[in-house]
């Protein structure tokens, strides 16, 4: 079977996996009904951070998620034999987070909508260089979900405020207006400020 | 990892994901971020920036301009007005002198834009978001037997504000009756001077009235088109503004033979509806997929004499009621129906303000950051 019908056969079986089980019918994880069916162990994959550091994980996961990296592994330039996927501009500790997201949203998918939010909410409960450092990751793997998650929080941080509490926020020291411009804006639209 | 604590945004993130952030702020936000930093103030004020915008917005945000007379208009915000109480429908202040109080005719609107025209004999292109504005004089139209309060649009025969992309050159387009004959006139904004194009005009030139106001979209100027073998309203008149070419899009059978018709655009599709005075209630079919004649959908909104407005999260129908009780004129609503005809939410307009359908008093424009 080639990688794309295999991701067909994956999507397909989540939203129809279920299972017999004592007698009852429950819902089972996508990736064992997989197995059964493709008889294949799951396929693991090697991440590798700015720092040197190996993650392995799940290739079904980071394929889901990331365009990067399912188009690498679709064109067949990922050996799973023997390579591991260089990440040279995303470090150990927001290559964790990013898996960490990519593995949860895939084994959780069909948690209810609260509770997704609420595992979201605690996720990016980070300072503001980690959040910078997760947006550049989602954008460089081209992780969809997780960005448009990153910029809602980001628009959320700006909605409303006044210009001196973003510029505090976002820690901008220099406006990079000249004394005058400022001057001018602050007298023209003194309720910004 | 001290030193990386005092960065700002601005050094920490690639200007393209700056760029990204800000194009995912609403529209109305905008304007206010533009002093924060230089940087973020060029990255919006940046005209391929408005233009991605306008095309990337998720969830656009509308402006219901409309009159309460001559000389009076006031704006509501079509999404915020249900978001909350307490929202104030304010008069308009138009960019131009209040004393004495000019006449003015609110004429139509493009992509962010409103087009007015003013005694005695200007237009007024303004964008209410922004603020700009810029003053046109069409007396150079104006024929010498006619006076000073000849109003050009009111004997034209139609009318249209449209964006021609190819030139980047917004248009006004008018056909007008001159002694015996109709001619075609286009006013360039980017140029300041009138194209007549004569020649492009259809004969015969059918209409449901004159003068007919179109609707932009998609590069055209749309127009209710009239059948005269067949009394009813076949289809729609197109002027394409690339091209600078008419020509037609038929209606189904079932849209036309129902009786009066208006049009509006609602989510970028036409949407064509009349108020069914049998079964109380006001139907509304959209062309999903321009020029697509398959695509019309059809919608029953329970409401005699609802006027549709724009759409609101993609499938909200939000729209003014008149709410006429017996033969009294009761206060006008601003209502909110979602895709399966149920009503959602409504607004009560305070008493002294109305919203009259006939003879084209409003205009609902999509909020943008464009400049000419």
């Amino acid at each position: 079977m080639t990688q794309l019908d295999r991701l067909s056969v994956y999507h397909w079986l989540n939203a129809w996996c279920i299972k017999p089980v004592g007698g009852a019918l429950v819902r089972q994880e996508p990736e064992y009904i997989l197995l059964a069916l493709m008889g294949s162990p799951l396929k693991k994959i090697m991440l590798c951070s700015s720092e040197k550091e190996i993650f392995s994980v799940e290739e079904q996961v980071m394929v889901q998620h990331s365009v990067i990296i399912n188009n690498m592994i679709e064109d067949g330039s990922y050996n799973h034999e023997e390579s591991k996927i260089p990440l040279d501009c995303v470090d150990s500790k927001t290559l964790k987070k990013v898996i960490d997201y990519c593995t949860h949203h895939t084994h959780h998918h069909n948690d209810n909508q609260e509770d997704l939010e609420a595992w979201d909410a605690q996720f990016l409960n980070v300072d503001s260089n980690g959040l910078y450092d997760l947006l550049m990751a989602a954008n460089y793997l081209e992780i969809r979900n997780l960005l448009d998650l990153i910029y809602g929080t980001i628009k959320n941080m700006i909605k409303g405020k006044k210009i001196d509490e973003i510029r505090r926020i976002f820690n901008i020291k220099d406006h990079g207006f000249t004394p005058e411009e400022e001057e001018q804006n602050r007298k023209e639209y003194p309720h910004f400020y | 990892m001290e030193e990386k604590k005092q960065k700002s945004i601005n050094e920490i993130l690639p200007v393209e994901l700056i760029q990204r952030i800000l194009l995912r702020i609403p529209v109305k936000h905008l304007g206010r971020l533009k002093c924060v930093s230089k940087l973020w103030y060029s990255l919006i004020s940046d005209p391929h920036f408005a233009e991605s915008h306008l095309h990337l917005s998720l969830a656009p945000t509308h402006g219901y301009l409309f009159q309460k007379d001559s000389t009076e208009a006031f704006l509501v915000h079509l999404e915020e007005v249900f978001n909350g109480d307490n929202y104030e429908v304010k008069e308009v202040s138009f960019p131009f002198k209040k004393q004495p109080p000019s006449e003015f005719s609110i004429r139509g609107s493009c992509r962010g834009f409103v087009l007015l025209s003013r005694e005695p004999h200007f237009f007024v292109v303004w964008n209410p978001l922004t603020g700009f504005s810029k003053k046109i004089s069409y007396s150079c139209m104006v024929p010498r037997n006619m006076g000073r309060y000849f109003n050009f649009l009111d004997h034209a025969i139609l009318y249209g504000f449209g964006y021609d992309a190819s030139r980047d050159d917004y248009l006004v387009v008018v056909a007008w009756q001159n002694g015996g004959c109709q001619r075609l006139d286009c006013l360039s904004l980017r140029t300041n001077s009138w194209i007549s194009l004569d020649a492009a005009l259809p004969k015969p030139l059918c209409l449901t009235e004159w003068p007919s106001r179109g609707l932009f979209l998609n590069g055209s100027i749309h127009w209710l088109s009239y059948s005269h073998v067949k009394y009813y309203c076949e289809g729609l008149l197109v002027f394409d503004l690339k091209e600078r070419s008419f020509s037609k899009i038929y209606l189904p059978e079932q849209l036309t033979m129902r009786g009066p018709t208006t049009f509006v655009i609602l989510g970028g599709c036409l949407a064509l509806y009349f108020h069914d005075y049998v079964e109380r209630k006001t139907h509304i079919w959209v062309m999903k997929e321009y020029k697509v004649q398959s695509s019309w959908t059809s919608y029953a909104i329970p409401g005699l004499e609802f006027d549709p407005l724009c759409l609101s999260n993609g499938s909200d129908i939000i729209g003014v009621d008149p709410f006429r009780v017996s033969i009294r004129v009761g206060s006008t609503k601003l209502v909110k129906y979602n895709i399966r005809e149920e009503l959602l939410q409504h607004f009560t307009c305070p008493s002294h303000i109305r919203h009259y359908s006939y003879n084209y008093c409003y205009t609902v424009y999509t909020e943008s950051l464009a400049a000419p």
